[in-house]
């Protein structure tokens, strides 16, 4: 069998074709997937490496992405000079690395726990080798420095650690393609731009294709998919000429037909060995992380209109990119080195000219030494190609005086490090050099052991542990009630309380909840925001669907708004003026577009759009007012409701045929005038089974439409045709007519069961009579992040739509009936009233208002105050946390204040979004109630006792949670690393091709979450930790659901998330440990 | 005016001794350094109140003490040596002799200033061609300067000119200036600058009314060629001494290349020369306090330096700002004093080439330097310290000198 690496001369045979795009696909795995950012998606960037341990996938992601797995040690040292991280915690964390071992100086003795806790505190000293010497040059008392530094030279270690000119060239020979690819390697070394010429190749054409009506004029040949679209193209396009690439059309002409073919050629060409293709090809994936993630979520979505009309994948995109290299190395390799630009030719290169490599090598990272660069003529190291032969006799000439300098330079180092270190442990110098080398030697190699590169994990297991002790003390007071609650010594009240209203778990609903409680008579529960309602919606007048759940789910229920039954007349009112609106601003948006009209356009009318300017600049509210105004003047307002009922077969059956009935009717109208009125309903419904196959042609009714339409049979043959062809009166027609209809809405077992999972998830004991269902989103303007504020259960979407759909099953009398046949009774004056929160601006809105009972009109008068009161609490709470935000003293209208920010388009912050969040809480209200947990923790309501069987905790720890933990790993790898993981600052964003933003005309895609989430000027604003999810639990119980389910498993293995359960036995918490270990939280 | 004179050069004495005696009485540098920033305040006084000279001598002299007053109030007591103390104030006792002394005197001071100088190249620079090329160059001066105070008028303006385009620098007499700067030590080398300018602007005052509108023809040539090579090395060099040797170089010849286009040479050369000496000096001291901390020594090894150390960010982007607009100076001071005449000839050209080339030059060369020093990423392995106030100040003094220099003198 050919293997891959035989390829340059035959044609690959499909089985390596196969075997390569396996390959790619593995390739692709520590990429995570990136979902358009219309519907944003708060996702784990390291999500393709969860299968390994937190602290590995750090490793693993900094190899691809060059990616920061943690908060910088001075930040952590910040944090704890703060008190956030303490010093037991630090301790604690540190005492898990520690060995059983001290070393003497003198008198002193230091311990491995107190020289580790002294270098994670003051750092390790550690300073550049060719600024050591100066230093140290300049510290007070140089006869104790004499003398250290005679005893560090003698030290084992530093003999060891002797550096060579051979070390460079042997290093990169390792890492060549298993570090990095060879355009980097050319970078690097070479002084190239390689890497920048592939990326801003690679962009250019594939924003270009994978533009999502965002461009005016579309790139052509998409229908060819990626890799087609690129050759036809690129052979009219020069750039690969101006990069250099020789004979550029005749090489994208003989490119295979094949992407797979391409790189298989390509790979030969630069003689990659196989065993590292997945590992080179996950290298150049990295490289542009944001459009791969993209494209590879597309290329998953097999019902995507985009991705349907314009096919792409990985192998495609691969294939482009490495034809880039191959020619860009091999042209670099060439002038640069004057050998071919090949893995096998660089290696051999490297080994055979290592000395004058090493030399060359060290002129271009780090400079070479003074004394060394004096003795040099410094142009052989920009002449093309490289003088090597010159350079490695210059190199074995000067290599024991470089050795000797970088030895010395060296040495000042570690006198440094020991100088540092000794301050810390206060340590006297003159008994360090009293001790000798052997202590000295142990303190180096403990400090080698730990180096600040490793700091990272402990400052992060102290901040974690600092905050979850800290954290649990909060519920101290509650867990003494909750005790006696289920001791039976206290008697919760059971009243009924004015009303009940039913939030998202997100953390921002924790706020408006406490709020809305200490109005007082208001009980709040926590539910995720799709209420356990997973539909794909269709908004009235609006042609595409949105699905609303988690993207974890797929929505099997199609959910539609329509207008209200009495409603019809004014419904087709509001299409006509939409349809007028619709025309008129794709006439304005063609105006501005097209090549010439701006010109006259800018003079006719351009002064009109200077209004909104300056109004949206100057005054944004006054300006938002008035439009709003204007636009209620030509709006109709229009009353909408959900088809949330499934409409039985035989009714959906009857709907189509008499849609296909007056659509007969309308042709023989048409057709024949006043004749055609008077054919008789079974006349037409005989036509119709005609059209559908169903009856016979010579049946009597047949005959006497003949005699009344003067037909003969060839008439008829062809009214028929028409009918089926012209009019879709035909079985396919009612097939897809009858699957949009049955697609549509819930039966009632199926609502009887939503409905029914949500009240006994949330553990309702007695019902109000109003309960509102309050999904959430947000209102910003100019913000392209603005779905990343918007409801993530939800996916990323407003939450109205599923609250609608649940108070309206709920609602029903039918599913209240079979809900009481189980046990669930719900009072008949209860009423379910839906909502959605406004995170921006702290408002509730109302829906379907016609629905509540004139009886209720009272409570919801008093609902709506409480709200708006609450509201204005939270808005006050929040504006506080906002560093741009005036002091508020005294009185002041908070709700103007939010409502402000959510128009202001020059806002970049308008709400803070999910920052800070820590920890998610599955449990009774009762343990969180009255605590001011300032918008930091997801809250579940969740009542174990209701829950024997821990069905409703698995759902949860399945879906919420796990959302959780994707919204907590997005935060917390944006604030750490804002340029490998996150998105940036704001103020240089460019939307691109509605997809996604990147900066200025060519980066890549931004993956994460933009610096105005997550920082407060240049400090984190979310403390990155990762998230504590706490329930109130039997541990057995959540340790069954742990072993049931793979990816909890793997979350609590490779601790990418704490489960922590407050155990209803004794109230205590416990830290999960795998397997099934439970570690009480007082003693980490 | 023999008491004039013996003022004049008992004020120039005063700061010679203070350093001999450092040298010979191994006085601490924390002594060393009160007792000299005195005498200079104290001779500074004398010199602007008491001495009656002419202004333009009486402005250089008062640049230098001003000079020696900003390297040494920068230096902490701590760290420098009494050495360091005692060679800056020699220098200045040895500039203020040249200045101030009249005729021989003058010359006898010149000729030990070059003997000290020579002396320092000798200790300093590594043997190189170049270095017996500069020491040969030194004697030469020595001599001529001798013969200058002895011999003929036409002795007297040929060894005034080649002093001249020895302070001055011009190409390829520009040896010894580029060797002081790149081999004097620390804060020392933005001392010798000063003070070599200063030297230099003083003998061509002294020549220019001599000097004939032919021979400065052929200069304003040499001038063009000395604006080209000199920015062109600056774009390239990679050291820092050199870099700024270089820019002064490329920012000199501006003065000789102007020299037949505006009259009243003392009124806009001095003002410009000092103002260049002040900006380029102004950042040779800058450079040495990175240079004292970490042994920087090449551009581009230590970028990024605004944001840890935010002083030195701010004199830097204040210096280069104000080096961008050097050759603005000479320009528009030269302008008000030019008789309304038609002068539209090859001179012109040739001014409009030079400036061409140091002012496109130096937008380049300083924006590249400011970008690899003040900016840029910066790294991480480097335990940074900001400017302290006094070096700071020192800073902040020779660009308020400048300014004055530049635009209010």
């Amino acid at each position: 069998m050919a293997t891959l690496e035989d390829t340059k001369t035959e044609t690959p045979t499909e089985s390596q074709r196969i075997e390569l795009r396996s390959f790619v696909n593995l390739a692709g795995e520590p990429v995570s997937h990136y979902w358009p950012m219309k519907t944003f998606i708060h996702h784990n960037p390291l999500h393709g490496l969860e299968r390994l341990h937190f602290e590995d996938a750090i490793k693993e992601a900094d190899r691809f992405f060059r990616g920061t797995g943690y908060l910088q040690n001075k930040e952590n040292r910040i944090y704890y000079k703060q008190g956030r991280i303490t010093e037991e915690a630090l301790n604690g964390a540190l005492k898990k690395i520690s060995k059983e071992a001290t070393i003497a100086f003198g008198d002193e003795e230091v311990s491995h726990l107190e020289f580790l806790k002294a270098i994670i505190i003051n750092g390790t000293g550690d300073v550049a080798k060719d600024i050591a010497a100066t230093i140290l040059q300049s510290s007070p008392n140089q006869s104790e420095i004499k003398g250290l530094i005679e005893i560090i030279q003698g030290l084992n270690k530093i003999n060891e650690k002797k550096e060579s000119l051979k070390d460079f060239a042997n290093r990169e020979s390792d890492d060549l393609a298993t570090k990095y690819t060879l355009g980097e390697w050319c970078d690097q070394s070479l002084g190239t731009t390689v890497q920048s010429q592939i990326n801003n190749e690679v962009i250019k054409w594939i924003s270009g294709f994978l533009d999502e009506g965002h461009a005016h004029w579309s790139m052509p040949y998409r229908e060819k998919t990626f890799y087609g679209n690129w050759k036809e193209l690129a052979l009219q396009d020069n750039s690969g000429s101006l990069l250099g690439i020789p004979d550029w059309k005749n090489k994208i002409r003989n490119l295979s037909e094949k992407p797979e073919d391409a790189i298989l050629e390509c790979m030969s060409f630069m003689s990659i060995p196989k065993n590292l293709w997945i590992d080179y090809f996950s290298l150049h994936l990295a490289q542009l992380a944001g459009w791969t993630g993209f494209l590879k979520w597309r290329s998953e979505q097999v019902d995507y209109e985009w991705q349907n009309a314009f096919p792409i994948d990985l192998v495609e995109y691969m294939a482009v990119r490495i034809f880039y290299e191959k020619e860009l190395v091999d042209l670099m390799c060439r002038a640069k080195l004057g050998i071919p630009g090949s893995y096998k030719s660089i290696q051999a290169y490297l080994k055979s000219f290592s000395m004058g490599y090493g030399l060359y090598k060290d002129f271009q990272s780090r400079g070479l030494p003074e004394e060394i660069e004096d003795d040099m003529d410094l142009s052989v190291f920009n002449q093309e190609p490289l003088p090597i032969n010159d350079l490695n006799q210059s190199a074995s000439g000067l290599s024991s005086k470089w050795q000797q300098i970088r030895s010395r330079q060296e040495v000042a180092v570690q006198t440094l490090v020991v100088l540092h270190i000794a301050k810390s442990l206060d340590l006297r110098v003159q008994e360090i050099i009293k001790s000798g080398p052997a202590p000295l030697e142990i303190l180096l190699g403990w400090l080698e052991e730990f180096p600040e590169s490793k700091h990272g994990p402990v400052w992060l297991k102290a901040l974690e542990s600092s905050f979850i002790k800290e954290f649990i003390k909060k519920f101290d007071t509650n867990i003494e009630k909750l005790k006696k609650i289920d001791a039976s010594e206290e008697k919760p009240l059971e009243s009924r309380p004015l009303s009940q209203s039913i939030f998202c778990i997100d953390v921002r609903s924790e706020c408006f909840r406490r709020n809305l409680e200490e109005i007082g008579g208001n009980e709040t529960f926590g539910f995720a925001g799709f209420f356990g309602v997973p539909i794909s919606f269709s908004e009235f007048s609006s042609d595409c669907r949105t699905d609303q759940c988690p993207v974890l789910l797929k929505p099997n229920h199609v959910i539609k708004e329509i207008p209200r039954a009495y409603q019809a007349k004014a419904a087709e009112e509001f299409l006509e003026g939409q349809q007028i609106a619709k025309a008129g601003h794709t006439l304005l948006h063609d105006l501005k577009e097209n090549v010439i009209t701006p010109y006259i356009m800018v003079e006719a009318i351009g002064w009109f759009f200077g209004f909104r300017l300056f109004g949206q600049t100057l005054r944004p509210k006054f300006f938002k007012k008035a439009i709003s105004w204007i636009k209620d003047r030509f709006t109709i307002p229009l009353s909408t409701t959900l088809t949330v009922d499934k409409i039985q077969k035989e009714e959906a059956h009857e709907m189509v045929a008499s849609k296909h009935r007056a659509t007969i009717y309308r042709l023989l109208i048409d057709q024949y005038g006043p004749l055609g009125s008077s054919v008789s309903h079974e006349q037409v419904e005989h036509l119709r089974k005609l059209a559908m196959d169903k009856v016979p042609v010579d049946s009597p009714e047949i005959n006497d439409l003949n005699q009344l339409l003067h037909w003969n049979q060839a008439d008829l043959e062809q009214f028929i045709k028409l009918l089926r062809q012209e009019h879709n009166v035909n079985e396919r027609d009612t097939d897809r007519q009858m699957q949009k209809i049955t697609l549509t809405g819930f039966t009632v077992e199926e609502q009887v069961n939503y409905v029914e999972a949500a009240l006994r998830i949330l553990g309702f004991k007695t019902f109000a009579r109003l309960i509102l269902l309050c999904g959430h989103g947000s209102t910003s303007d100019n913000n392209p992040f603005e779905s990343a504020l918007d409801c993530g259960a939800c996916g990323g979407n407003h939450g109205h739509s599923n609250s609608r759909a649940l108070a309206l099953m709920a609602n029903k009398p039918d599913v209240r009936a079979l809900l009481a046949e189980k046990g669930l009774v719900i009072p008949s004056d209860t009423h379910f009233i839906p909502g959605q929160h406004d995170t921006t601006t702290d408002e509730v809105e109302l829906f379907d208002l016609e629905n509540v009972p004139a009886t209720h009109r009272k409570d919801l008068i008093r609902l709506q105050r409480d709200l708006k009161e609450a509201g204005e609490k939270n808005s006050a709470e929040r504006l506080a946390r906002m560093p741009d935000e005036p002091e508020m003293i005294g009185a002041f209208n908070a709700l103007s204040r939010a409502k402000i920010r959510s128009i202001d388009w020059s806002q970049v912050r308008p709400e803070w979004g999910l920052s800070r969040h820590t920890a998610f809480i599955a449990g009774r209200r009762a343990l969180t109630q009255g605590i001011n947990l300032e918008g930091r923790t997801f809250l579940h309501s969740y009542d174990y006792s209701k829950d024997p069987t821990g069905d409703y905790l698995e759902i949860i720890m399945t879906a919420p949670m796990i959302v959780g933990q994707w919204i907590n790993m997005e935060h917390y790898f944006s604030t750490v690393d804002l340029n490998a993981y996150g998105a940036g600052s704001k103020a240089y964003h460019n939307v691109v091709g509605n997809v996604g933003v990147m900066f200025g005309t060519q980066s890549d895609l931004c993956v994460g979450l933009p610096i105005q989430t997550v920082m407060d000027g240049e400090k984190p604003y979310h403390e990155p930790m990762r998230l504590f999810v706490i329930i109130e639990s039997p541990r057995e119980m959540i340790n069954t659901i742990i072993s049931r389910h793979t990816i909890l498993q793997e979350l609590t293995r490779n601790q990418w998330l704490h489960i922590v359960s407050l155990d209803p036995e004794n109230m205590d918490f416990f830290l999960f440990q795998y397997p099934n270990n439970w570690q009480a939280i007082k003693s980490i | 005016m023999e008491n004039q004179n013996f003022l004049s050069i008992s004020l120039a004495l005063i700061p010679f001794f203070i350093g001999v005696a450092g040298v010979l009485a191994k006085i601490s540098f924390s002594n060393l350094k009160t007792l000299s920033l005195g005498a200079i305040s104290i001779v500074g006084v004398f010199l602007v109140i008491f001495v009656d000279i002419n202004p333009p001598t009486n402005f250089l002299a008062c640049a230098v003490l001003i000079a020696g007053f900003c390297v040494l109030i920068s230096q902490d007591r701590s760290q420098q040596t009494s050495e360091f103390g005692s060679s800056s104030m020699i220098t200045l006792g040895l500039t203020l002799g040249t200045l101030l002394g009249q005729g021989f005197v003058g010359r006898f001071f010149l000729c030990l200033f070059l003997g000290y100088a020579a002396f320092s190249i000798a200790q300093e620079m590594r043997r190189s061609f170049r270095k017996t090329l500069t020491l040969i160059h030194f004697l030469f001066a020595i001599v001529l300067s001798l013969s200058s105070a002895m011999g003929s008028d036409s002795v007297k303006l040929l060894s005034g000119f080649f002093l001249a385009v020895t302070f001055l620098p011009l190409v390829p007499f520009h040896l010894p200036f580029v060797g002081m700067v790149e081999n004097a030590k620390g804060a020392l080398s933005s001392l010798w600058m000063v003070v070599w300018l200063a030297i230099g602007l003083a003998e061509l005052n002294l020549i220019y009314p001599s000097l004939a509108t032919d021979s400065l023809f052929y200069v304003g040539f040499l001038a063009l060629i000395t604006a080209f090579y000199a920015a062109m090395a600056a774009l390239g060099q990679k050291k820092a001494n050199l870099f700024i040797a270089a820019a002064t170089v490329a920012h000199v010849s501006v003065i000789w290349g102007l020299l037949n286009i505006f009259p009243n040479f003392p009124k806009w050369g001095i003002a410009f020369g000092v103002a260049v000496a002040f900006i380029l000096g102004g950042i040779n001291l800058a450079f040495s306090f990175v240079r004292m901390r970490y042994g920087w020594q090449s551009i581009g090894k230590l970028p990024g330096l605004a944001t840890p150390m935010p002083r030195f960010g701010t004199v830097m982007v204040l210096l280069v700002g104000l080096a961008l607009f050097l050759p603005m100076v000479p320009t528009f001071t030269g302008l008000s004093g030019m008789p309304t005449i038609e002068t539209v000839d090859i001179n012109f050209i040739k001014i409009f080439l030079i400036f061409l080339a140091v002012w496109l030059g130096g937008g380049w060369f300083f924006m590249q330097m400011l970008h690899q020093t003040a900016f840029g990423e910066t790294r991480t392995d480097v335990p940074y310290s900001d400017l302290r106030l006094t070096e700071f100040t020192a800073v902040i003094i020779l660009i308020l000198g400048a300014g004055y220099s530049g635009i209010l003198y």
